[in-house]
């Protein structure tokens, strides 16, 4: 088990200590555990429900196919112990060697960093944000006022490093960068035409995104032709024997290759009829095979754009460039959400234990002076009103310091140690929603 | 006050164009909101247009009558054109081409000095209204087409030669300004054709005069011609892409070319619009 450093970390008692946060990620564990502890969405709620039961204020379960993270206010021991349990059961083996464990301000911070897709394995990364969402809305029940916060807190500042720097930008993939490319060449990708040379996986990554731009595929396979329905069955479109697609570079708007044939297959011989025969509209050919399949010779024709692999990562690496250096900017902005949301948290508990200290003495200085001037019969109504008067002064004078400098450590992130001390000092019990509930919002 | 008004406007068309210009200079990608140059032309033709108001309003007639005042009013339809274009794209970058044109006729313009031309015809009321705004909302869409054509060549040579620079990111996609240059073109032809046919009530008095008005005449008619042979090959189909591009330009530097000689010809100092 490691901190967020990866240095090891000592079993965590927990019990009132404020924010926890239990996870998995592709830093941490590989793919065979992560895919394990992907729990399915409709089983979340029943997770997050068990372990609020297990005891503490408050449990939200974020799981992608990147991480699994259980966030939790006021953890149990026993919740802990919920958590390893069934992180176990699901990979078969001890969990903790695959887990990180966080806590307070670096909980807030870990979480702010991930909507703001800081923490992406391509960093940057644009469905993280909703995921963050959706994680928070299934887990809302249960999540707690804490928690709710925090998690609506995150999502701005991810909002906020999303506008105010270029981190969610540009292509950083290559088949982003396909449809990118293929933005600037045609405005609107609905209803244009692509042409799928071959079955590779990254043709159908890229198909698969100009799909979702609303790019209709015909895949055209040589001996692969299961494969090929395979893609049309998930994606719509058609699949076509081989060399049924040379004629399409007549009429299609697109053409991806990505066909395991030692040469180029796609040569200005084969295919510069069809293309000559389009009156002049764009042809964007996007070649992703290596070796190459289309002949160079075939970029060279009028209206006609080629782009290879090496372009494609080209792209997909400038961008990447561009968000790294937007990095810091954007580290700035979380360090100044984190801090903001630190604030109001650090002041919750040294809130309630302030009123609660007050209500202490001023219980006990109405009982002192009760029983001094049943003593005191003799005073007239005027001393009895200036006695009076002089307690109260003398508690506010006594209390102002201690309120004063709680506070001030409370906006410095030492406030609920310190409010745990006053109430242990002052036995004044533990505060409001501490047993379970979620009112003291 | 229309004068100071114009150099405000001029200002502000100054500013909106070094806004464009700006990414276009970095070396790499730029990310720029629309608002900031949308806002800006925007300001700058509501201030040209209040300018035009104030001039109307001082002189007593449209500026439309007279080389400074028309080529103040082409300089305003260029930058509503250039909003319209803006704000329907979300793209800026055809101010980078239509901005400095504009800079170029307000400067003109302005050197120029305002006031009526003594050879305004006087009669004509409407008609002639028409006939000079219809014949500059022609010229004005002639100069979008261009536009449109320069960037499409820009953003052309750009993808061909594989560049991913701050042209490529900033330019509009291709389709978008071949679509741009059509419409302006298809457009642009039958307004201009309106205004030659509405200066037919001048006939007249342009077949008994040399100099000055059979080189306006001349200049109309060529330009029509220009305008109308791009558009009719665009409409059949025959251009499009690269080709109708290359065309628009050359098309557009052959009006400007003719302008200067048959002014030159017309005689020293000529000018018309």
């Amino acid at each position: 088990m490691t901190d967020h450093a990866g240095n090891p970390v000592p079993p965590v008692d927990t019990h009132g200590s404020g924010l926890v946060l239990v996870g998995f990620n592709h830093r941490t564990a590989p793919i065979e555990v992560r895919e394990r502890l992907a729990w399915p969405e409709r089983e979340v709620p029943q997770v997050t429900t068990g372990l609020v039961a297990s005891g503490g204020k408050g449990a939200v379960l974020l799981t992608t196919c990147n991480r699994t993270e259980f966030y939790l206010a006021d953890p149990a021991p026993e919740t802990l112990s919920e958590i390893w349990k069934r992180s176990e059961i699901r990979i078969g083996a001890p969990s903790d060697q695959y887990a990180y464990v966080l806590r307070d301000r670096d909980v807030a911070r870990h979480l702010f960093r991930v909507a703001s897709g800081l923490d992406s394995l391509v960093v940057g990364e644009s469905q993280i944000q909703g995921q963050v969402r959706e994680a928070w809305e299934l887990s809302r029940h249960v999540a707690g006022p804490v928690l709710h916060r925090l998690f609506q807190s995150a999502l701005g500042a991810g909002g906020r490093v999303r506008s105010e720097t270029p981190i969610g930008t540009g292509s950083a993939s290559v088949p982003t960068a396909c449809v990118d490319l293929a933005r600037k060449v045609f405005s609107d990708l609905v209803g244009r035409r692509a042409l799928v040379l071959g079955t590779g996986e990254m043709a159908e990554l890229a198909i698969t995104c100009l799909v979702d731009e609303g790019v209709r595929p015909i895949v055209a396979a040589h001996r692969n032709m299961d494969r090929a329905l395979q893609i049309v069955n998930r994606l719509g479109g058609q699949a076509i024997e081989m060399e049924e697609g040379w004629i399409h570079f007549g009429d299609v708007d697109l053409v991806i290759c990505s066909t395991a044939a030692p040469h180029a297959i796609v040569t200005a011989e084969r295919v510069g009829g069809a293309i000559r025969s389009r009156s002049g509209r764009p042809l964007l050919v996007l070649d992703i095979a290596v070796p190459r399949d289309v002949d160079p010779q075939v970029g060279t024709l009028e209206n006609v754009f080629l782009y290879d692999i090496d372009d494609l990562q080209g792209v997909a690496a400038q961008t990447i460039g561009d968000r790294k250096r937007a990095i810091p900017v954007a580290e700035r902005i979380v360090d100044e959400e984190v801090g903001y949301f630190w604030e109001w948290y650090a002041s919750l508990g040294v809130t309630d234990s302030v009123r609660a200290l007050r209500d202490r003495m001023e219980q006990t200085r109405r009982s002192e002076l009760e029983r001094a001037l049943k003593r005191l019969g003799h005073l007239d109504p005027g001393d009895r009103e200036r006695i009076e008067h002089l307690t109260r002064a003398l508690m506010n004078k006594f209390l102002h310091e201690p309120t004063i400098r709680l506070r001030a450590a409370a906006s410095n992130g030492h406030g609920t140690q310190l409010a745990e001390t006053l109430r242990f000092l002052f036995d004044l019990g533990k505060p409001a929603g501490s047993e379970g509930g979620d009112d003291h919002e | 006050m229309p004068t100071t008004l114009h150099f405000v406007a001029l200002l502000c068309y100054t500013l909106t164009v070094g806004v464009v210009v700006v990414p276009l200079l970095r070396l790499r990608e730029v990310h720029q909101s629309i608002a900031v140059p949308l806002s800006l032309t925007g300001t700058a033709v509501a201030v040209h247009f209040i300018a035009l108001l104030a001039y109307a309003r001082a002189v007593g007639t449209l500026p439309l009558a007279g080389f400074a005042p028309a080529l103040s009013s082409l300089g305003f339809l260029l930058g509503l054109l250039t909003l319209a274009v803006e704000w329907i794209t979300r793209e800026s970058a055809i101010a980078v081409v239509v901005g400095p044109l504009v800079l170029l006729v307000m400067v003109v313009a302005l050197a120029s000095g305002f006031g009526p031309a003594p050879s305004v015809p006087v009669q004509g009321g409407s008609w002639f209204v028409l006939h000079v705004a219809a014949s500059l909302l022609g010229l004005a869409l002639m100069a979008v087409a261009f536009a449109a054509a320069a960037l499409y060549l820009l953003q052309h040579r750009e993808l061909k030669q594989r560049k991913f620079g701050a042209a490529f990111h900033f330019l509009p996609p291709l389709e978008q300004l071949d679509r741009l240059n059509h419409l302006a073109l298809v457009v642009g032809f039958p307004v201009l054709t309106l205004g030659l046919i509405l200066a037919a009530r001048y006939v007249g008095d342009f077949s008994n005069a040399g100099g000055e008005k059979a080189a306006h005449l001349g200049w109309g008619l060529l330009s029509w011609v220009v305008l109308g042979a791009i558009a009719a090959a665009r409409i059949r189909g025959g251009l499009s892409g690269r080709k109708a591009a290359l065309a628009s330009i050359l098309g557009f530097a052959a009006v400007a070319a003719a302008y200067l000689v048959l002014a030159a010809l017309a005689g020293g100092g000529s000018r018309f619009i």
